[in-house]
């Protein structure tokens, strides 16, 4: 059993009831700002069983899961690719150092010109982040093989392929895992942003609105529900990654 | 017979300078390589093995020029090499998977078999993290036995080990050696596992670093502490320390 940490929960109580004090006595900047009763009730009697709500967490679990899966998908062998093969290196990684300073964000115009449908530029807009993080990790942790790791395979006489699959591979396993943890975050970040700025849908949207019809408590049922979000696909990665690393058990 | 033949061996590689280095190694021989550190022992190896070729010279192995890695031929390195993503029963048994030379089966029963021997059959299961210093270094003995290759090359294989450790290793690798007599090329910094364990001692010396010196130790196996207090040990022991610590020129002029 985990020993409970008392101090935690104290400072968390201290939170929440500051929070209850700021509202209630309408502190400056606190005009708006609802009261962590009021979040709740409403939570409770209106988002709880509103089908609009829980359509928001869908529509935004998918275009993250799309834009990071997709990420990983196509970003994995790239980054094999350039820290193997020596002329693609030279080739494409100039214009992946070229491209990769964007910020995600910074692609959204061109997105939206680009793809035909609003859908398609968000699940875009969602791949770019983590896409270049798992690049330039898989890329550098090809890199960083130890080379004794690599001659002791061609001296018990492995092939090409074996090295590829028995060494390169697990090697870059602990890479991929930083990747997708950090992807995860970014896939997170980017898609709320680029709910508010293009899309009718979502939990960044949902949060978007409240603000535009001044509800308070929607804004802040919105911005817990995107932190919980983001809280649960960490969950569901970090579970993946245990899973490719039995030797760190 | 000579099983190994280096002549004439020349190689700038990051800060080691070896000009001209010559030895051969005895077939069923065990040989130590001792220098200072720096002087370019690591890159002989490196080359014996076919990792890094020299500018100049060549080397040989059974007559035969040494070009690139190939599974005659083992290192085990100063660090350990194993594949921590491996189990220990998985590192063992690559080789014989790797060069094609046996089915799985049979690679598993002869990994297996290696294990038993070392006394690591209990560990197959376990990965190369969870091992003590002293068993890591006996599951890469196993790995690099296991395709039964012509030359083995030890780069200070002991370094680390706490001194027991050490002592039983030394031990250890002299058993399987006296077994298999595979010719052996046994790099170390420490005067006395040198004398435990070797029947020649070659001195890499000078800058650009040669072959100073080769120095045999004619003292019987096993190395007992009755040996190891013999005249003739102390006498072999004061011309190896003359080779590796005096300046060159003094020894030159003693030695003859």
């Amino acid at each position: 059993m985990k020993r409970l940490n008392w101090r935690g929960a104290v400072s968390i109580a201290a939170f929440i009831l500051l929070w209850t004090l700021l509202a209630r006595l309408k502190a400056p900047g606190f005009a708006e700002i609802p009261d962590p009763a009021e979040v709740s009730r409403a939570f409770w009697s209106k988002y709880l069983p509103s089908a609009a709500y829980w359509r928001s967490w869908a529509v935004s679990f998918e275009r993250v899961g799309y834009g990071f899966i997709l990420s990983q998908l196509l970003g994995i062998p790239l980054g094999l690719l350039l820290g193997t093969r020596r002329l693609f290196h030279e080739i494409v990684f100039p214009v992946v150092e070229l491209l990769r300073p964007i910020p995600p964000l910074a692609w959204v115009p061109l997105s939206i010109l680009f793809w035909p449908t609003a859908e398609l530029s968000i699940v875009f807009i969602t791949f770019i982040g983590p896409f270049f993080i798992i690049v330039i990790n898989v890329h550098d942790a090809v890199r960083g093989i130890r080379k004794e790791h690599l001659w002791l395979a061609r001296s018990l006489g492995a092939s090409p392929v074996r090295i590829f699959r028995r060494i390169i591979l697990p090697s870059v396993v602990p890479a991929i895992a930083v990747g997708m943890t950090l992807g995860i975050a970014v896939a997170w970040n980017v898609v709320i942003a680029a709910e508010m700025i293009a899309s009718d849908a979502g939990l960044g949207r949902l949060t978007w609105e409240g603000y535009v019809s001044h509800t308070g408590t929607t804004v802040i049922i919105g911005m817990i529900s995107i932190g919980l979000a983001g809280y649960l696909s960490t969950l569901i990665v970090t579970y993946v990654e245990k899973r490719m690393m039995p030797w760190q058990r | 017979m000579a099983a190994v033949s280096v002549s004439g061996v020349s190689k700038r590689y990051a800060k080691d300078v070896l000009e001209d280095v010559s030895f051969e190694l005895e077939a069923a021989a065990l040989t130590v390589l001792m220098g200072p550190s720096g002087c370019g022992k690591t890159t002989l190896a490196c080359m014996l093995a076919g990792y890094i070729a020299p500018d100049a010279g060549r080397l040989a192995l059974e007559g035969r020029p040494i070009t690139e890695a190939g599974p005659d031929r083992i290192m085990v390195f100063q660090e350990t090499a194993l594949w921590h993503w491996m189990t220990v029963l998985d590192n063992v048994m690559f080789g014989p998977r790797a060069s094609g030379t046996m089915g799985p089966a049979q690679a598993r029963k002869k990994a297996l078999e290696l294990l038993e021997r070392f006394g690591l059959r209990d560990f197959k299961d376990r990965y190369p993290g969870q091992l003590s210093g002293g068993m890591r270094r006996r599951v890469e003995l196993a790995q690099a036995m296991i395709n039964n290759p012509k030359l083995m090359i030890l780069d200070e294989p002991f370094r680390g080990l706490d001194v027991m450790t050490r002592e039983l290793m030394q031990e250890y690798y002299l058993k399987i050696f006296a077994e298999n007599r595979m010719t052996t090329l046994f790099i170390t910094s420490e005067l006395e596992e040198a004398l435990v364990v070797g029947e020649r001692v070659l001195v890499l010396d000078g800058t650009p670093a040669r072959i100073a010196h080769s120095i045999e130790v004619d003292l019987p196996y096993p190395r007992t502490p009755e040996v190891l207090a013999s005249e003739r040990y102390l006498d072999i022991k004061k011309r190896l320390m003359a080779a590796l610590y005096l300046p060159e020129q003094q020894t030159a002029q003693g030695e003859t």
